[in-house]
C-alpha cells in the first residue's frame, strides 16, 4: 500500500513547467483606452509599459517614449487580437490600472464594455474606471508624469490619491456592481486635456465677480493651466441608469464626498460677503452622513452631512462671539445651499439618482417586487430633498476632537 | 475497511463538514442566489432549522442500528439482494452527484490557475490524492478534514474582516429579497437540502456510540447551514442585486474584491488552494461512503479494492458532460431531481428495520 501511495503521489510532479509563460514574454497594457470609431466601430487605445525604463530609485536608463497604439476594431478582444499581429510579445491585461471612455462613447451607454471587462479574468477588479471629455487617446498622449518615472506609478498615485477632486474609489467591480441595472445612476471620475486658453476664459466664465472656490467649478479641461495639452483628473461624469448624461465639476465633487464621508483634509477658499474677505478653512469629515428618505406623497429626503475643521490662518474680523456665529451659519448655508443646488441638478438636469439615495428608501419595503412597483426612478425627480450642512470650525487652541454627536 | 479508532463528536463534525462545504460553499450559493435573490441567506436558514428537524427524527429511528452503517442496515432490513440492490443503487446516484461536482469544480480550477492545461490533466491532480487519501482509510480521512477545516473557516473568517468595509446593508434590502413565496419555494422545493446527511448514517459505525453520531449529525448541519447563511449573507451585503446572480464562484469573486493596502490582494491563489482542499477532502469521504454501501452489498467489509473502480468511474462520468457549462447544467439538474426520494427511502428503511426487528448493532 505504502509503495502504490508513493507512486500515485509521484504521478503529481509530471505536470512539470508545461504552462509557464516569462515576464518578459508578456507585454503589459498600463491603460486602456475606448473611443468612438467610423461606424459602429470602437478606436482602442493601449499605453503599454516600458520595461528598459530603469530603476525608479535612481540609477537606469533615461526614460522612453510612451508606447500608444491605437487600432479600430468591433470590440476590445478584437482589438487585442489585432495587437498579436504585429507586437512580438503575448498581450497581458493583468496589469491594467486605468480604463477611460471617451465622453462621446459615454453617451450612448458603456454597460457592455464594462460587462465584458467584469467577466474575464484578464482584468484586475482595482482597475479604475473613468471618462474623458474629450478622445481617451489624446488624454493618453498629454500624460506626462513629471514626478514618477513610470506611467503605471503616475496614474496609481494620480487616481490612488485621496482628494477633493474627484474619488478613488471608481474601481472596474464597484461601479459595475453599483450600476446595476434599475438601481439608480452613478458617476464616475472625470479626466480631460485642459488648454492654455483656459486662463483667458476664466475670468469671464464665472457667475461669481469675485471667483471663490464656490464658484470655481471646473470641470477637467476647463482648468486653467499654463501649459498646453495637460492631462488632468477632475470631477466627475454622471450617468442615467447606462448612459453619460452630464458633468459635475471641482466643487460638486467636493459636496459628492461629503455625502459619502469621504471628504479628505483640504483647504477651501471662502469668500465672506459681510467682510468682504477671504477666509481659508481646512475641512474633513469624521462622521458618516445621515441620509433619511420617508417614503410617500411626495417621498421626502433629509440628507444631514457635518463638517469639521479650522481656520488656517489668524484673522481678527471676528470680533465676537457673534460674528464667530454668524461666520459659522453663512457657511451652513452656503454649503446647504450649494449640495441642495447639486440635488436640484440631478432631478431637473439628470433626472436620475445619481447618488443611490433609493437605497434608502428600499428598505421600507419588504420584496424586490413592491420596490420595483414604487418605481423610484420617476418619483426621484419629485422628491423633497433637503440637504443641511453644519460646519464647526475649531478656534486656535481648542481641541481638535470632535464634539459628542447628538442622537 | 478496519476501524484503527472510533471517531468522536468534533472528528465526525469535521468530516461532514468538509463533506459539505465543496457543494454548500463552491457552487450552491450561486444557485440560491439566483433562484432566491439576495435573500438566499433566509433560505439557507430555512433549510438548515427543517434539516436538524428531520436529521433528529431519523437519527431517533436510527438508534438501534449505529454501530451497523447504513449499507449493512439496508441489507439486513430488504434481504441480502434487495438490500444490495438498494445499496448499489444508492452508490450509483452518489457518484453522479460527485462526479459531476468534480467535474464542475475541476474545470473551474483549471480556468483559474491554468487555462491553457487540459481539464484531463486537472482532473489528474485531484482524483491522485483522493486515491491514496481514500486508500488510506476514513480515519486518515478525518485527520485531514481536522487540518484543512480550520484553515478554510479561518481564511473565510479573515475574507469576512477585510470585506466589512464593502458590506452594504442597501444591498439586502427588500429583506425578503424575491418575495416569501419564492424563499419558500427555494428552501423546499430545489437544490436537496441536506442529502450529505446520509452519509452520517453510512459512516455510523466509524462513531463511537450513538450519543456521539447524533450530536456530530446535528453539530455538522447545524454547522455548515450557519456557514453557509454568513457566507450568503456577507456575499449577498457586498454585491447588489441583481449583480448578484451573475457569479458563478462567489467566493472566487469576494476573494478577487479583497484589496487592503498594497500586501494583502491578489489572494486568489490561496483561495484556490483551499478550494482544492475542501474538493480532495470531499470527494475522498464520496469515495468512501460509496465503498461502504458497496462493500455491504458485496458482504466484505474492506472497500479498498474499490476505491480505484469508484475514482476511475467519477473520472469518466465526469468526462461525459461535453463542456463547463453543461457539466454546470448536469449538477444543477441532479441536485433538483427527486431530492426527498433519498430521505423518503432512508426513512422507508429506517421504519422496516425497526419493524422487522432486526439484529440490533
Amino acid at each position: 500500500m505504502k509503495r502504490l501511495s508513493l507512486l500515485l503521489a509521484l504521478t503529481l510532479l509530471l505536470g512539470g513547467c508545461g504552462y509557464y509563460v516569462e515576464v518578459n514574454e508578456k507585454s503589459y497594457v498600463i491603460a486602456l483606452g475606448v473611443d468612438k470609431g467610423k461606424n459602429d466601430l470602437i478606436k482602442v487605445s493601449f499605453l503599454f509599459t516600458s520595461p528598459d525604463s530603469g530603476d525608479e530609485d535612481g540609477g537606469g536608463e533615461k526614460k522612453k517614449e510612451k508606447d500608444i497604439v491605437t487600432l479600430e476594431a468591433p470590440t476590445v478582444y478584437s482589438a487585442i487580437r489585432l495587437l498579436d499581429t504585429f507586437r512580438s510579445k503575448r498581450i497581458d491585461l493583468t496589469h491594467t490600472k486605468l480604463i477611460v471612455f471617451s465622453r462621446e462613447l459615454a453617451e450612448k451607454g458603456i454597460e457592455h464594455y464594462v460587462t465584458e471587462f467584469v467577466n474575464t479574468r484578464d482584468f484586475r477588479p482595482s482597475v479604475y474606471l473613468c471618462v474623458s471629455e474629450g478622445k481617451a487617446e489624446k488624454f493618453f498622449h498629454s500624460i506626462e508624469p513629471k514626478q514618477d518615472l513610470y506611467i503605471e506609478k503616475y496614474i496609481d498615485r494620480l487616481f490612488g490619491k485621496v482628494t477633493n477632486n474627484s474619488v478613488n474609489e471608481a474601481y472596474l467591480y464597484y461601479d459595475y456592481f453599483n450600476s446595476s441595472p434599475g438601481w439608480g445612476g452613478n458617476i464616475l471620475p472625470l479626466v480631460g486635456v485642459a488648454q492654455k486658453e483656459n486662463m483667458e476664459a476664466a475670468e469671464t466664465r464665472f457667475e461669481y465677480v469675485i471667483p471663490d472656490d464656490f464658484s470655481a467649478n471646473y470641470t477637467a479641461r476647463e482648468i486653467p493651466i499654463d501649459k498646453e495639452d495637460a492631462a488632468v483628473l477632475c470631477g466627475y461624469a454622471v450617468f442615467d441608469d447606462k448612459r453619460m448624461v452630464g458633468t459635475l465639476g471641482l466643487m460638486e465633487s467636493s459636496l459628492v464626498r461629503m455625502l459619502t464621508k469621504n471628504l479628505p483634509n483640504g483647504q477651501f477658499s471662502i469668500y465672506y460677503p459681510p467682510n468682504d474677505s477671504y477666509y481659508s478653512v481646512d475641512l474633513h469629515q469624521i462622521y458618516r452622513s445621515k441620509i433619511n428618505v420617508t417614503v410617500g406623497n411626495p417621498d421626502i429626503i433629509d440628507i444631514r452631512v457635518r463638517i469639521m475643521g479650522e481656520f488656517t490662518g489668524v484673522d481678527s474680523a471676528f470680533k465676537s462671539e457673534e460674528d464667530y456665529d454668524k461666520f459659522l451659519r453663512y457657511l451652513d448655508e452656503t454649503f446647504s445651499a450649494k449640495m441642495k443646488a447639486l440635488f436640484d441638478r440631478t432631478q431637473k438636469e439628470f433626472r436620475s439618482d445619481v447618488f443611490n439615495l433609493g437605497d434608502y428608501a428600499k428598505r421600507s419595503f419588504l420584496t424586490i417586487d413592491d420596490w420595483k412597483a414604487y418605481d423610484w426612478e420617476s418619483r426621484y425627480t419629485s422628491a423633497v430633498i433637503r440637504p443641511h450642512v453644519i460646519v464647526q470650525i475649531n478656534d486656535y487652541g481648542e481641541l481638535r476632537d470632535a464634539p459628542e454627536e447628538e442622537g | 475497511m478496519k476501524i484503527d479508532r472510533r471517531l468522536g463528536v468534533i472528528s465526525m463534525t469535521l468530516v461532514f463538514v468538509n463533506l459539505s462545504l465543496a457543494k454548500y460553499l463552491l457552487v450552491l450559493p450561486s444557485f440560491i442566489v439566483q433562484e432566491a435573490g439576495n435573500s438566499a441567506w433566509i433560505v439557507q436558514i430555512l433549510k438548515g432549522a427543517a434539516a436538524l428537524g428531520l436529521f433528529a427524527v431519523l437519527a431517533a429511528l436510527y438508534k438501534p442500528y449505529t454501530g451497523l452503517g447504513l449499507g449493512e442496515v439496508n441489507r439486513r432490513a430488504l434481504g441480502k439482494f434487495f438490500g444490495g440492490v438498494l445499496n448499489v443503487a444508492l452508490s450509483a446516484v452518489i457518484i453522479l452527484r460527485g462526479a459531476f461536482l468534480f467535474r464542475t469544480l475541476s474545470e473551474a480550477l483549471r480556468t483559474l490557475e491554468a487555462a491553457s492545461a487540459s481539464q484531463e490533466f486537472m482532473a489528474l491532480f485531484i482524483l491522485v490524492p483522493v486515491a491514496i487519501c481514500a486508500l488510506k482509510g476514513f480515519n486518515s480521512n478525518a485527520d485531514i478534514s481536522s487540518i484543512i477545516i480550520p484553515f478554510t473557516l479561518l481564511s473565510v473568517g479573515a475574507m469576512a474582516a477585510i470585506l466589512i468595509p464593502h458590506f452594504r446593508f442597501a444591498n439586502i434590502t427588500p429583506i425578503l429579497g424575491e418575495g416569501p413565496v419564492e424563499i419558500v419555494t427555494t428552501a423546499v422545493g430545489k437544490f436537496g437540502g441536506f442529502f450529505e446527511m446520509i452519509f452520517l448514517f453510512i459512516f455510523s459505525r466509524y462513531v463511537s456510540g450513538y450519543k456521539t453520531f447524533k450530536r456530530s449529525g446535528l453539530f455538522g448541519i447545524g454547522a455548515i447551514a450557519l456557514i453557509t447563511a454568513v457566507f450568503m449573507l456577507m456575499y449577498c451585503a457586498t454585491v447588489p442585486y441583481p449583480a448578484s446572480k451573475k457569479f458563478f464562484f462567489p467566493l472566487y469573486q469576494l476573494s478577487r474584491l479583497i484589496m487592503a493596502g498594497a500586501f494583502i490582494q491578489h489572494l486568489e491563489p490561496l483561495v484556490v488552494f483551499i478550494w482544492a482542499g475542501i474538493v480532495l477532502c470531499s470527494l475522498t469521504t464520496i469515495v468512501l461512503g460509496t465503498g461502504e454501501l458497496l462493500a455491504s452489498a458485496a458482504g466484505t467489509k474492506d472497500i479498498s479494492g474499490f476505491v480505484p473502480i469508484l475514482v476511475a468511474i467519477i473520472f469518466f462520468a465526469g468526462e461525459l458532460p461535453q463542456s463547463e457549462i453543461v457539466a454546470y447544467d448536469a449538477y444543477r439538474t441532479v441536485l433538483n431531481t427527486g431530492h426527498y426520494v433519498y430521505i423518503i427511502a432512508l426513512l422507508f428503511i429506517l421504519l422496516m428495520a425497526r419493524g422487522r426487528k432486526i439484529e440490533k448493532a
